[in-house]
Parts: C-alpha cells; structure tokens; sequence
C-alpha cells in the first residue's frame, strides 16, 4: 500500500511537470490590463472623412504592448477606450516599464502583439532585433492611405523629414515605412533660465561660447556640464546635432555606417570639444558614475548649467528638489563657427506592427487613430508631449507647460534646424552594436582615459568592422 | 545482494521526476546550447536558423569585447574564489580558534551576507562605490587620498577597478558561507592536536598554517569549486547591477548582451558554450589536484 502511494504521488510529479511546459495564453501577465480609464471619448469616432468605420473595419481584438516610460500612462489608458468606442474592436494592453522583457518570451512563443510602442534604441533590443529580423511590417501604404478622419493622406499629416529617416525607414536603399513617428520633441542643453537671467549670462552659440562660459560658471562655483553618467546615450543630443553641423552633407555617411567619416578633421574637431569639457574641468564631478535622476537633479539645483534632455525632464523631475525659482530652458548644443546650421535633436518615439502579428487590420487602424487631432490633442493632454505632426504644437499648447512649449522654442532659435537621428539597420548577422560603441567611448573620454582623436579611431574601427561583416 | 524487480521499478519510479526535470531544465537547454552555437539563430527566431559551423567561434577570438568580458572574467576566476576561500578559512578558524564570548554572533554576522540576494548585495556596494555619495572615497579622504573625493572618481565605470569592485562584492557575499563549511571541518578535527601544538608552542598562524589547512584540505577543495562556479555565475548579475553596460562585461553579460541586446543569439550561444567548457575545465582541473593531494 506504501510502495503504491509513492508511485502515485511520483506520478503526480510526472504529471505537474508536463502541465508546467504546457505553453501560456497570450496576454496574461501580471502587467497585463484592459484600459478602464473612463476618460471621456472626444469625438474620435464620428469624424467621417476616413474609410474605416467600425463596421467596415470588422470588430475583432487588437493586442497592444505599450512601453511606459517619463509620459506615464494615462494618455493610453484613454485613447483604447476611445478607440474602442470609435471602432467596437476590443483592445488588450500590456503596458509597463519593462515591456520589452515581457513581450520577448511571447513573442518567441508566437504570441506576437500587434502593435508597439517601443524605441528602437530600447535597452531590450526587441524593435532592434525585429529590424534585424526583417520582422517589421511594412507600413508606407498606411502612410500613403488616408487618414482616419480625412481622406488625405497620412503622410501629408506628419512632420516632413520624419518618415524619411533612419528612425521610420531603416534599411539601406529602401525608402519604405517600417515604424511609425510618435512623440516628436526637442533634445539638447537643458538650463535653468532664473540663473541665466540673474547672472546676466548669454546662451552659448560656438563650443569657444560655451567654454567661455563655463569660464563664468566656475568661478561662480558652478561647473558647465553635467550628463546621465551610467545612461550616456543621452549625450546623444550633443553629438550628433554637432557632427550634423560640422561635417554638412557628409554627416549621412555617420548614420550609414560609412567607414572614414569618423577621421575626418571635421568630426575629429568635434570629438576634441567633448574631450576638452573634461580635460578643461568643466564637468560636473563624479558626473560619469551618477544615474539620470542624480545628474538632473544636480543640475537643477545649480550644480551645473546644462544637462543633456528632452522636453520630458519637467515631469520626470516634477517632485524633485529645485532652486527657488527654477524654470526649463532648452538651447541648441554648441556649434564649431558662428553661422554653422545649429541642429536640435529631435527626440522620436516609434509606434509599429510586427509582420507576423495576428490582428495587422486592426493595428493599422489603430495606427491612423492615433493621429487624429482629437488623440493628438489628449497625448498633449494626458503626457504634455507633442505627436510628430503638422500642427500638433498649437494643438498642444492649452494642455504643456509653458517649461515644455518654451523647449520647443529650441527649434526655432536662429539659425537653429531639427535632426532626426537614426543609424542604418546593420548588416544582417553583425555583432558590433554602434550604440555601445560610441557610449562606450563618450565615457572613456569623459573620465579622461581617451581623446578625442582616439574616439574617432574606435569608432573608425567599429564601422570597418561592420563593412567587414563582423 | 541482487534487488528485486519491483524494487528496481520503485527506485526507478521515484527518481524520475528528478530526472525528467533534469532532463527538460539542465541537460536539453545545454544540448541547445551547443547546437544553436553552430547557426546564425537570432533572438526572436522569426526565421529559420542556418547551420554557419565554426564561424560563431572564430569571429569571438576576432572581438575586442569578447575578449575583454573573457579577461575580466580569468581576473574574477583567478582571483576571487581564492580570496573568499582564504578569508573563509581565516574567518572560520578565528571563530573556532578565538576565546571571544560573542563567537556565535560573530558567526551569524559573517554568515548574514550569504543570506541576501545577489542583487542587493550589488546594489549595496553600488552605494559604497558611488562617486559622490559612497563611502570609499569619503573613508580614503579621512586617510589621506583626498583625490578620489575630490574628482567624485567613479570606482565602477572605470573598467580598471570596476572588475575589482565586483570582486569584493563576491568576496563579501560569499565568504561567510564558505566559513560555515569550513567551521564544519575545524571541528572535526580533535582538539587534542591544537592543545599540543599550543604546548609546543605554535602561535595562531603556525596553527592555522601547520594544523588546520592541511587536516580540512578535502573541504577547502570543494569550497574552491563552488566558489569558481559562484562567481561565474554571480558576475553576471553583479556586472549588470553595479556597472554601466559595458565598462566590465565578463563572459555571460557580453553573451546577454550579444543574444538580446544585438538580437545575434547564435553568436551568445558560442560565447555561452565557451564559457561552459571553460566552467567543466576548471572544476575538473581543481577536483583533479585536489584527488592528487588526497592520494
């Protein structure tokens, strides 16, 4: 009777066992939540000038996996209800900071949402390794077909030099859309505007400006610099804005990953800016081995004049500590001579729909109902940031603050120009990631460990790498 | 004395649970291991992977960062487990040895880091290590070195002491629980030895030179090995929490990165096999001298 217990409850191990393999449903992770936001509908829905109705559209389901990130949530939540109210196709949202570890397994397993909202830049990889998969639909006929209440064109509403791009179209030789322009704001030198005003300091136009007054800002105690030391991407704003301006046409080969531009003495010239903002004491100390919080709250409390950031900082940093009297700045980053183009980065995020997803109808249409001025509106509403669209920043303005509308004013300082940055997806099956590179490098330099000469030559050697197929 | 049938069947009953989660958790993730180092499979598998042989292997020794993650790992391997053994084993016999009333709560003070999570532990020591904040830099300014304190000097994004900061953090973790074993071992050793090598007139060190490390030789062996494979393990999650990506990749951060970072999981795979044959060469190679030493 004992011997044949043991067997059974050995069975019953056997059999928990098999049933752990068993493979899970789709979207039911923790994260996962249906949008119950009972954010009042505008009236997304009733606009008429589109094909798509909910009846022809084919009520169904759509699976969206959303990364949440400084905007928050909210404007989510609300445009699947209205999305829902506007289409009848039910929508299942897994939304959470770390949504690109959670999405990875499913899609493995098959369980393919049909629609992201993730970077391609993410520290997961996933839209980076769906662009090296060739995993991406393509999306230009969306583009190229009408809009959800119009029937002109979706492209003819997006912010022109967007959809060209890296960031849209990322395959060499291929002009086509594979992700799809979300939030589109300035990136560059953040800086309190009450201490520039009460010193009576000038904004830097040149690098010369910039050390000049940094000069300033030392003997009044305060360094020049400051930057998310452990996060270096987002130096990003700085350098390719100052490549664009110093290399002209030739800065495309940057994003192409064309062996030699690196050396160029332009280029070069520009790197030696970046090494003399350590080698002349002008960062903020202990600035490389300091998060994104520490740095930005550093600098708003007077530690350092600028810190590199988007128009996200003021929410982000909503409850942090401040000067009294501090209010958001952005200015275009340094340039080599007075009269160069002064590029601002534009920060993008990138909606998509992977090739193989199970609902692409539907993802499409929720694709263009994203773009109707009443979601263009509640995105500027619920997450104060602006949609890459012609005249989303007026339709913005009621709901930013004046800290985020004035960040846009960056764009148009004199002289000043948008840069939308994007490498070249790498050849198929390359092992060197550009973007480790060149972090990799900022931060060698930044500690004074290498040149600026010597950061070319890295770089140099990661693209002929890439052009020899490693 | 031969068994029975039905005893064998019972015996083979029981054990294979044990054996199938083996088989489905241990041994068929090692076998894909192997096989998918030899194709060019990436991270999402969205199309079918090629056989591509040796290439994966022969690019590793062509990469600069392979092969620094592969020397900050020989510096973790050849370092660290020999420390925590060595502190563990003066630890132990300080405990054993020592006349203090407070030798249990010593034991559970030296123990308690074993208990937490490797995370914390790297967290812990990402605070003691921060460049304006930490406790390094402040105590070295209390004794003179007022550099560091002065420059913030960021002991884990510079890639020359970074490796070492992980390795305390390991050392740290790990030692007390090695001690354990090794308190074990001390006190299977008969107290008459040490009460006459006192009356000969062997100090402290003489004893733990002379008696203790060559009676409790086998232990420390062992010790030595769980604390190889320890940090191979541990380094990863240490190199991910208290780094910046990049400023102290070993061996299995760079394959996480190259497998989900860089979607080129054919590539992580070779990396991870390697790491593999290195983890058996190395227990093989320790239980090896260590048999040698007990024959």
């Amino acid at each position: 009777m004992r011997k044949l217990l043991s067997i059974i409850l050995a069975a019953l191990l056997i059999a928990a066992l098999l049933a752990g393999c068993a493979n899970e449903t789709p979207s039911s992770g923790g994260s996962t939540s249906t949008p119950a936001a009972a954010t009042p509908a505008p009236d997304s829905g009733s606009s008429g000038g589109g094909d798509d109705t909910p009846a022809d559209s084919g009520a169904g389901e759509l699976n969206i996996a959303i990364f949440q990130g400084g905007y928050g949530r909210a404007f989510w939540d609300a445009v699947t209800v209205n999305f829902e109210a506007a289409t009848g196709i039910k929508v299942n949202m897994q939304i959470d900071e770390n949504i690109g570890d959670i999405i990875r397994p499913q899609i493995v397993a098959g369980n393919v949402p049909d629609f992201l909202n993730l970077n391609d830049n993410d520290q997961t990889g996933i839209v980076a390794a769906l662009i090296q998969e060739r995993g991406l639909l393509n999306l230009t006929s969306v583009f190229d077909g009408p809009q959800f209440d119009s029937d002109a064109t979706l492209r003819s509403k997006i912010l022109g030099g967007f959809l060209e791009s890296n960031k849209c179209a990322p395959y060499a030789g291929d002009s086509a859309i594979y992700l799809a322009p979300g939030n589109a704001s300035p990136m560059g030198p953040v800086y309190n505007i009450s201490l520039f005003e009460s010193k009576g300091w000038s904004l830097p136009v040149t690098w010369d400006d910039y050390f000049s007054l940094g000069d300033k800002a030392l003997a009044d105690g305060i360094a020049l610099q400051t930057y998310q030391g452990i996060y270096p991407g987002y130096m990003e704003s700085y350098l390719w804005p100052a490549l664009a301006s110093a290399l002209g046409s030739d800065y495309a080969k940057i994003e192409s990953l064309t062996p030699g531009i690196w050396t160029d003495s332009r280029a070069v010239a520009v790197l030696e800016q970046f090494e003399k903002i350590y080698t002349g004491g002008y960062l903020m100390r202990g600035t490389v081995g300091l998060n994104h919080t520490e740095s930005q709250a550093a600098q708003m409390m007077d530690q350092a004049l600028f810190i590199p950031n988007g128009t996200w900082m003021e929410g982000e940093m909503e409850e942090a500590d401040r000067t009294p009297g501090y209010r958001f700045g952005m200015t275009p980053p340094p340039v080599l001579k007075a009269g160069d183009t002064r590029y601002v980065a534009a920060g993008l995020e990138q909606f998509s729909i992977p090739a193989n997803a199970p609902n692409v109808e539907n993802a499409k249409l929720f694709l263009r109902f994203l773009y109707t001025d009443e979601s263009i509106a509640l995105y500027a509403e619920t997450s104060g940031a602006v949609i890459a669209a012609n005249g989303a920043v007026e339709l913005a303005k009621p709901y930013v603050t004046d800290g985020v509308y004035g960040m846009f004013g960056a764009f148009t300082q004199p002289n000043a120009a948008p840069l939308v940055f994007g490498f070249q997806a790498p050849p198929e099956g390359s092992t060197i990631n550009v973007g480790d590179a060149w972090q990799s490098g900022l931060t060698e330099v930044m500690s004074g460990r290498m040149t600026g000469q010597q950061w070319a030559e890295s770089m140099n050697q990661a693209y002929q790498d890439i052009a020899d197929g490693k | 004395m031969r068994r029975p049938f039905k005893t064998k069947m019972f015996i083979a009953v029981c054990t294979l649970p044990a054996f199938l989660l083996a088989a489905y958790f241990i041994i068929w993730p090692a076998v894909q291991v192997l096989y998918q180092s030899f194709t060019n499979s990436t991270v999402l598998g969205l199309r079918e992977p090629e056989f591509v042989g040796m290439k994966n292997f022969v690019n590793m020794f062509g990469d600069k960062n392979f092969m620094t993650a592969f020397w900050n790992t020989a510096k973790l391997v050849l370092a660290a487990p020999f420390f925590t053994v060595v502190f563990a084993l003066i630890l132990a016999f300080m405990v054993t040895q020592s006349k203090l009333k407070e030798r249990g709560l010593y034991r559970t003070v030296f123990f308690f880091p074993s208990i937490v999570s490797i995370t914390v532990i790297g967290i812990v020591w990402s605070f003691i290590f921060h460049p304006t904040r930490g406790v390094l830099n402040k105590l070295l300014a209390l004794v003179g070195q007022t550099s560091f304190e002065e420059q913030g000097f960021a002991w884990l994004v510079d890639p020359n002491t970074a490796i070492w900061a992980i390795a305390v953090a390991f050392i740290w973790q790990s030692a007390g629980y090695f001690m354990v074993m090794h308190i074990a071992a001390i006190d299977g050793v008969a107290d008459e030895i040490f009460e006459a090598a006192t009356i000969d007139g062997a100090g402290q060190v003489r004893k733990l030179l002379s008696i203790t490390l060559p009676l409790i030789k086998d232990i420390v062996g062992i010790t030595f090995i769980f604390s190889l494979s320890g940090i191979l393990d541990s380094s990863f999650t240490l190199s991910r929490v208290m780094t910046p990506r990049g400023q102290a990749e070993v061996l299995l951060s760079y394959s996480y990165t190259q497998g989900f970072t860089n979607a080129q999981y054919g590539y992580a795979m070779a990396i991870t096999a390697f790491t593999l044959i290195i983890a058996i060469g190395l227990a093989a190679l320790s239980r090896f001298v260590t048999s040698r030493q007990e024959g």
